[in-house]
């Protein structure tokens, strides 16, 4: 091995143990929870279920579970090697997508420096989205996919081979496969596109276009491969297309660009400027099409940042680098001579062919050491949230249970997950993240209930809920507090929960009030005086950096 | 103003800041546009508004023109700028910043391109910008950046572009300090420089209010906005030399506006307009000419099929009425927007003291019901402070204190959304509901006679 390639290895080493810790410091978000109690039915049953067991509201109605075998694979892992199984597998999807992405940018001729900067701004743009959930697969496929089809693939017999193949894998772990139809028909229209404008190259254009045609059909047959067969494939456009799941859940708006989590997306874009107007001699037909849509769908909702971050930055690196290369040119080797003459001790070493990458490696590895070094004892080490039960409401999930608080139980959406690991059977849903499953109407029911919009009470009546799980600073909890038929009966942190008083509740609730007189434990006397009592609750982030509403509570 | 013969330095407006320091920046336009009000009534408002747009648009044309864009092109950007920019040419003291904006920017290009210097004109204007809007900075501001632009051209543009660019920099920079040195001809002084940025660093109001929150991408007009940008990034790679440094200087900060601000659309679209017309021209120069005029027409029948298609596909599928309301002319006072009932209701029960009110209702209710009664808060956020703008907050997010604020503020009654959970909560504590349509609801405190 020669010393510039040892170099180039130990910098891009750096590079991806340096994005191993940003995904590690990406805490996973709600829906983790119910991927675990619907992994373990999967397994207890040995099926997929079709229809919903877990919620009371849709109870029955289809679903199409379309990350069944990541929920397998997570409640395997979380069975034997516990949360940091599961935080040890994110991570090692994350720095695979960005070994492939390093891959992508060495194949390009990218200058290694420029190529680790790439990667960790793309890494940074993503840095609130790598977690334990099925997407980080899709960023994980989508860069293979990608540099399957990296230019040549026409002449590569394995291209028609590995991508059907990927997608029978994708289709079952996350619903972004249907992403795998779109990349295709870039690839295929973009290597195209010139062949065809040429008169003397016409036919090669054809061609293209018809093998383009083929590898989507073996794409879209593979994707049947599935436990749903053709209804897996109308789901993702069914979901897009639902007006109330769109504008109601966060993951879903566009990036709020004053949150500073998105400042590297925002860098990003703003690179594109002078990459395409200086560097666009390094940009083919493919990667135009590849980063002017995953441009537009990072800007239209925040869950595509990512996407467009691991898919662009193979493309914008290498346009950034021809940018640069128009600069008037700096004479290294008279630059070299001066440094060995003024410093003739360290001069050769500074000026050796790798040391500029060792450098950035060593850069790189003290950035690092500084952060786990400082996160060592400190509360907000991600090491120890990620994947933690402390950030949830616990107590109140045990506080529910043995107290047999009565159902049906109306809850806060970012919580139905971790309700559901802690509460199914006992207690059915009535909405979690599995939006999709229940349709519009019971999606406007609980949005209704939660805005305190005119009808709030009579969709509560609707569904005879007797117990509320609400945020302690919410509409909700201020109109139920200021207008009473609703008894307040426990408090944590951030989680209220109230009974409804009927004539049924009322030993309940007359129990309850003996109990927090006589141990001092929990709610009534405690809430009355508006304070909150009990554990400290890290607060559950609805969303990766606040995007905004003009009116309305959302998701 | 007219009446007391004075400018107001402290709010008579508020009954929660009535006192408070108030830099009204915007004087000049207030009696501008209240001089057009009391001879034109509504209708020379209107006027007025469309004057200053067409003027907008006119110097923008020009700009076009003379820089070697051709007729179909400039109208055609001109007409995407204008949908993008479509709902915020409203009568506030801002259409006085995108006019001279424009102006400024014609200015600068035809000082740069060596047509005529006239930039002894900007310290004049900005003198007259500063006492009408408070966005007079952006006349200097962009001086200096397209000082900055030539600075860097110079350093990194190929030959043609660094002919004479350091020069250029040093003048515009000049200009650029004496323009702001200008702005000081206020009644403000030198409070008035500082104002913006105390808007600006205000975390708690840049961060609910609507028009400080980046645009919502995937929105209709937002999506034109998108097209406007993307169409650079295109045609950028196909103009006869690369788009010079000394323009993406100047693009990339007001693209960072834009995407933080939603009240900055225009600015962006004013600035980057001659950009863009600048590439287009390259670009025209480059490729369209080699295409036949079969050609030519299919790609202007293309674009615009794509154009449709992408606006009808993307956001009609969704929900069409979103594309209709989203582009759809609005004349006079839209009775969907603002409280009218409810300020009709007030004004004929010759109510007195006090009211608790939405944000944006504001503006409106000074007009329709001061002096009798006093508002809690209105667009004047720099008056009010972030304390006040907290406790508003409070009250409409219904947070745990929301009882404990509203009972100091002590209002006489409440003018709320008809579908806010506020009203559910005020109902549910006692108060009593007066007026109610689907725009406002009236309600007063538990114990005030009917």
């Amino acid at each position: 091995m020669t010393a510039g390639r040892a170099a180039r290895g130990a910098l891009w080493a750096a590079t991806l143990l340096l994005v191993a810790t940003i995904a590690l410091s990406s805490l996973t978000v709600f829906d983790f929870w119910w991927y675990l109690a619907s992994g373990q039915l999967i397994l207890a049953t040995r099926s997929v279920p079709a229809t919903d067991p877990f919620s009371y509201t849709a109870l029955g109605r289809p679903w199409i579970n379309h990350m069944w075998a990541t929920q397998v694979l997570f409640t395997v892992l979380w069975e034997h090697g516990g949360r940091l199984a599961l935080i040890g597998l994110k991570t090692a999807a994350v720095v695979a997508t960005f070994a492939v992405i390093l891959a992508t940018m060495r194949m390009r001729g990218v200058h290694p420096l420029l190529a680790a900067a790439g990667a960790l701004l793309a890494a940074w743009t993503g840095a609130e989205f790598w977690h334990a959930r099925p997407q980080t697969f899709t960023y994980l496929f989508i860069v293979i996919l990608v540099w399957l089809l990296r230019p040549g693939w026409d002449g590569r017999r394995a291209t028609l081979v590995l991508v059907p193949a990927l997608v029978v894998a994708w289709v079952n772990l996350h619903a972004g496969f249907v992403m795998a139809f779109l990349v295709i028909g870039i690839a295929g229209l973009g290597t195209a596109l010139p062949l065809l404008v040429d008169r003397a190259q016409r036919g090669a254009g054809w061609r293209i276009l018809a093998l383009t045609g083929l590898l989507g059909a073996t794409a879209v047959v593979a994707s049947l491969l599935n436990p749903f067969g053709v209804r897996a494939i109308l789901y993702p456009i069914e979901m897009v297309s639902s007006v109330p799941f769109m504008t109601s859940t966060i993951e879903w708006f566009p990036p709020n660009f004053h949150h500073g989590g998105f400042f590297a997306l925002e860098l990003m874009l703003l690179l594109l400027f002078p990459a395409f107007a200086w560097g666009r001699d390094r940009l083919s037909a493919v990667d135009v099409g590849l980063i002017l849509v995953f441009a537009h769908l990072g800007l239209t909702a925040v869950r595509h940042a990512p996407l467009f971050a691991v898919v662009a930055a193979p493309p914008l690196t290498d346009a950034l680098q021809g940018a640069m290369g128009t600069w008037r040119r700096v004479d290294w080797t008279s630059v070299r001579e001066a440094v060995r003459r003024r410093l003739p001790s360290i001069g050769p070493a500074l000026t050796a062919p790798g040391a500029p990458l060792l450098a950035g490696a060593a850069l790189l590895l003290a950035a690092m050491s500084g952060y786990w070094t400082a996160m060592g004892l400190a509360p907000t080490n991600p090491l120890r949230l990620d994947l933690d039960e402390s950030r949830y409401p616990g107590r109140t999930m045990a506080f529910i249970r043995e107290n047999r608080l009565p159902p049906p139980l109306f809850s806060v959406y970012a919580w139905g997950g971790y309700e559901l690991w802690r509460l199914y059977p006992e207690y059915r849903m009535f909405i979690d993240g599995r939006t999709h499953v229940y349709g519009r109407d019971v999606l406007r029911d609980f949005l209704d209930v939660t805005n305190v919009a005119p009808r709030w009470q009579g969709v509560l009546d609707k569904w005879h809920v007797q117990t509320i799980l609400a945020l302690r600073a919410s509409p909700l909890t201020a109109t139920l507090l200021a207008q009473g038929g609703w008894r307040l009966v426990f408090t944590e942190g951030e989680a209220v929960v109230f009974v409804r008083e009927t004539d049924a509740n009322q030993p309940l609730l007359t129990r309850l009030a003996r109990k927090s007189r006589e141990d001092g434990s929990g709610g009534v006397e405690a809430t009355a005086r508006g304070t909150t009592p009990g554990a400290e609750t890290v607060p559950v982030a609805l969303t990766p950096g606040r995007s905004h509403r003009p009116a309305g509570e959302t998701l | 103003m007219v009446e007391t013969r004075s400018l107001a330095t402290t709010d008579p407006f508020s009954a929660t800041a009535a006192g408070a320091v108030w830099l009204n920046h915007a004087w000049g336009f207030e009696l501008l546009l209240y001089g057009v009000y009391v001879l034109a009534g509504l209708m020379g408002v209107i006027v007025l508004q469309g004057l200053v747009v067409a003027a907008t648009f006119g110097v923008l044309y020009g700009l076009l023109r003379t820089e070697g864009v051709g007729q179909g092109w400039s109208l055609g950007l001109l007409s995407l700028g204008a949908l993008a920019t479509h709902g915020f040419w409203a009568p506030r003291p801002q259409l006085v910043t995108y006019l001279l904006l424009a102006v400024f920017a014609r200015t600068i290009a035809d000082y740069q391109a060596g047509r005529q210097n006239r930039l002894w004109w900007l310290p004049i204007l900005t003198a007259l910008w500063a006492n009408l809007h408070a966005g007079f900075l952006a006349g200097p501001g962009l001086i200096a950046l397209c000082a900055a632009g030539e600075l860097l051209g110079w350093a990194l543009d190929d030959n043609a572009g660094r002919v004479g660019g350091l020069a250029r920099a040093r003048t515009l920079a000049s200009w650029a300090a004496v323009s702001t040195i200008a702005s000081l001809a206020n009644p403000f002084h030198y409070r008035a420089l500082l104002y913006p940025f105390e808007i600006m660093g205000d975390r708690l109001s840049q961060a609910w209010i609507v028009e400080w929150l980046p645009p919502p991408f995937g929105h209709p007009q937002v999506l034109v906005l998108e097209l406007f940008l993307g169409l650079m990034l295109l045609l950028a790679l196909g103009t006869a030399r690369p788009v010079p440094w000394r323009d993406l200087v100047v693009l990339l900060p007001m693209v960072h506006l834009g995407l933080h601000a939603t009240r900055n659309t225009p600015l962006l679209v004013i600035v980057a307009t001659p950009i863009l017309g600048r590439t287009v021209a390259s670009f025209a120069g480059a490729q369209w000419g080699r295409l036949p005029r079969f050609g030519r027409q299919a790609a202007v029948v293309g674009a615009l099929g794509l154009l449709v298609s992408a606006c009808g596909l993307v956001a009609g599928s969704r929900e069409p009425a979103r594309v209709w309301n989203a582009f759809r002319p609005v004349f006079g006072v839209a009775a969907h927007a603002f409280p009218v009932g409810a300020a009709d209701f007030l004004s004929r029960e010759g109510r007195r003291g006090t009211l608790w009110n939405e944000y944006v209702w504001g503006g409106y209710l000074i007009w329709r019901l001061y002096p009798d009664l006093r508002v809690s808060i209105d667009g004047r956020t720099a008056v009010y402070g972030p304390e006040r703008f907290r406790e508003h907050l409070a009250v409409v997010e219904l947070e745990p204190d929301w009882q404990t604020v509203l009972g100091r503020l002590a209002p006489d009654a409440a003018i709320v959304r008809s579908r806010s959970p506020l009203v559910a909560a005020l109902r549910a504590s006692g108060w009593v509901v007066r007026f109610e349509d689907d725009v406002a609801t009236v309600l007063d405190p538990p114990g005030r006679n009917g």
